[in-house]
């Protein structure tokens, strides 16, 4: 319990820091934001009072409280390019970008797993080697080159989807998730191929040691060793590994809705960087750094509950 | 029992073409990269054009060579900063130690935590597009993963004998930090290079697909890709290659990695 609270408290601190850090990211960029968001309307009054009013003249520290303080009831200021409230704008991407992440996930768990298992446990064989040379050059496939090659095959070739033919989840739900799918199967092969290697050298290793040959002496099958003992070890090193890919997901995913045309917050993100719209950064960018940490204090307590031995 | 190591002879002979076909890049292409011609849009692999031509007819093979050297060059510089940052804060915090160790080590966790490719949009946000803004964006980016490897190989070394004695002979700290012990990191050092040297690749590619990275007039393989998905349906060779290259250059240094990882007893 100690050591979930101790977890839990540097999930806030670190949280706290990348947010400060982003915070002062942006205030150390050069240009005035008044200035750039009146435009050629900008005579000196209009600026001063435009500072004035969107709090730009008081200490940075100052500054960050209010905008942390807003951030939490959900005001996350005003989109430059927009004019409209960055929440609003950004509320309804979330649950693409959310569906996304999450379809991606089970597939790499889907995928990876069980073709670790089958591949540690036929270690060797010709199946195997045949999985894991494929496995190799799978790793290899950029996200993106994947999604492009989907595009192709099932969208201009096979017809299976139009391509950008994106359809919103308030129109159609169904429809919606039939499109996440090929997108989702872009970002979870390549990842899923790290899960397999990852997970059939973990077993491999977990299986010379000793308890395995008693377990073994003892009278168990191969299936009861591997399943009964095996397993919850070699496991942990995967799911450290999965909060890790978990980010790395959402970074894909980033890629990913430019390539299938998805409007999620990715997009979102790429656009509002080429316009320079930085309260829509921000806001982006905190949203992800809350999930990511969040994931990786997941997979640490998870970890804990799994593996009492954990210390901090 | 000696197999013969197929999978070395593999990895030397494509990283061999592929540094071929980098270099081409910047020494001579068969066509020059950047030359419309308009009579001969989207041709399709030949003899003249082995990799076909693009929207504007110009020779996808030269462009691949071009985009492939430019990857190099981003890869390669990043990763110098990235070593060369983090083996200095890794070897200072693992030697030393104390509370700055800790403050920087926990900064270190926060960094490495995310994924490279958001990071570096924050800073592509800040400083603009262009290839020596994402050459310098990543190797900051680098610099945390480097130094906690370097860290966690001074840590292990610091308490052998043969510091011990260096330290008795008077050698200075500076002179057992690099002369003594950071030779010995270098297996651990190489097969993280190769790592790297992937991510850069990876980030890079995907930078420029989404029109952030590298700019025009620099040919890039990712920014290749973005351009050709329009025209994925005339022209799929416009895509497929400069996709391939990417693929065979990952498989190449992981496959280095893995090999430098194995030759130091590892798994």
């Amino acid at each position: 319990m100690k050591y979930i609270i101790k977890k839990i408290f540097f999930f806030i601190l670190t949280l706290l820091i990348v947010v400060f850090l982003t915070f002062l990211a942006f205030q150390i960029i050069p240009g005035d934001p008044a200035v750039s968001l009146l435009g050629t309307e900008g005579t000196p009054l209009k600026v001063a009072a435009l500072r004035e009013e969107m709090g730009l003249n008081k200490p940075v520290g100052e500054r960050f409280l209010t905008w942390v303080l807003n951030f939490m009831k959900g005001d996350m200021g005003i989109s430059y390019s927009y004019q409209i409230p960055v929440s609003e704008l950004i509320t309804d991407k979330i649950p693409v970008t959310f569906l996304l992440t999450m379809l991606s996930f089970a597939f790499i768990i889907c995928m990876g797993i069980p073709l670790g298992i089958y591949t540690s446990k036929h270690a060797g064989s010709r199946l195997d080697r045949l999985i894991m040379t494929v496995n190799q050059v799978t790793m290899a496939i950029p996200p993106f080159f994947l999604g492009i090659i989907l595009t192709y095959l099932f969208g201009l070739v096979l017809k299976w989807f139009v391509p950008g033919g994106y359809i919103s989840y308030s129109d159609d739900f169904f429809g919606f998730f039939t499109y996440l799918i090929f997108p989702a199967i872009a970002i979870a092969f390549p990842k899923s191929a790290m899960v397999v290697k990852l997970f059939r050298g973990s077993i491999i290793e977990e299986a010379k040691k000793d308890y395995v040959r008693t377990a073994y002496s003892r009278g168990n099958t191969i299936n009861g060793v591997l399943y009964g003992h095996v397993l919850k070890n070699a496991i942990l090193p995967v799911i450290t590994f999965l909060a890790v890919v978990f980010a790395d997901i959402i970074a894909g995913s980033i890629i990913i809705e430019q390539v299938f045309g998805i409007p999620g917050l990715g997009r979102m993100l790429i656009t509002s960087i080429q316009n320079r719209d930085y309260p829509v950064v921000q806001a982006i960018i905190v949203c992800i750094a809350f999930v990511v940490l969040g994931s990786n204090l997941l997979a640490d307590i998870l970890l804990k509950v799994l593996d009492p031995r954990i210390k901090l | 029992m000696k197999k013969p190591e197929y999978h070395i002879v593999f990895t030397v002979v494509l990283l061999g073409v592929l540094t071929f076909l980098a270099l081409m890049g910047f020494i001579h292409t068969p066509y020059d990269p950047d030359a419309m011609n308009g009579l001969e849009k989207f041709a399709a692999p030949d003899l003249h054009h082995i990799f076909g031509t693009d929207h504007f007819g110009r020779d996808v093979f030269s462009r691949v060579c071009k985009g492939l050297g430019t990857t190099f060059f981003v890869a390669v510089t990043t990763v110098m900063i990235g070593a060369l940052g983090g083996t200095v804060i890794g070897a200072l915090t693992g030697y030393f130690g104390g509370i700055l160790d800790e403050i920087i080590m926990r900064f270190n966790d926060v960094v490495a935590s995310f994924p490279s490719v958001l990071l570096a949009m924050v800073f592509i946000s800040i400083l603009g597009p262009g290839k020596y803004n994402v050459i310098f964006a990543l190797g900051i980016i680098f610099i945390p993963s480097y130094a906690r490897m370097v860290r966690s190989e001074f840590i292990k070394q610091k308490n052998f004998d043969y510091v011990k004695s260096a330290k008795l002979m008077k050698a200075g700290s500076f002179r057992i930090m690099f002369l003594h012990i950071f030779p010995n990191t270098t297996s651990v050092f190489m097969s993280s290079l190769a790592i790297g040297f992937n991510n850069a690749v990876l980030a890079e590619a995907g930078m420029s697909y989404l029109g952030i990275g590298v700019q025009p007039p620099d040919a890039s393989l990712g920014r290749m890709l973005s351009e050709s998905q329009a025209y994925l349906f005339t022209a799929p060779w416009f895509a497929i290659f400069p996709g391939i290259v990417i693929i065979l250059m990952i498989l190449g240094f992981s496959m280095l990695g893995d090999i430098l990882q194995q030759k130091n007893g590892g798994i």
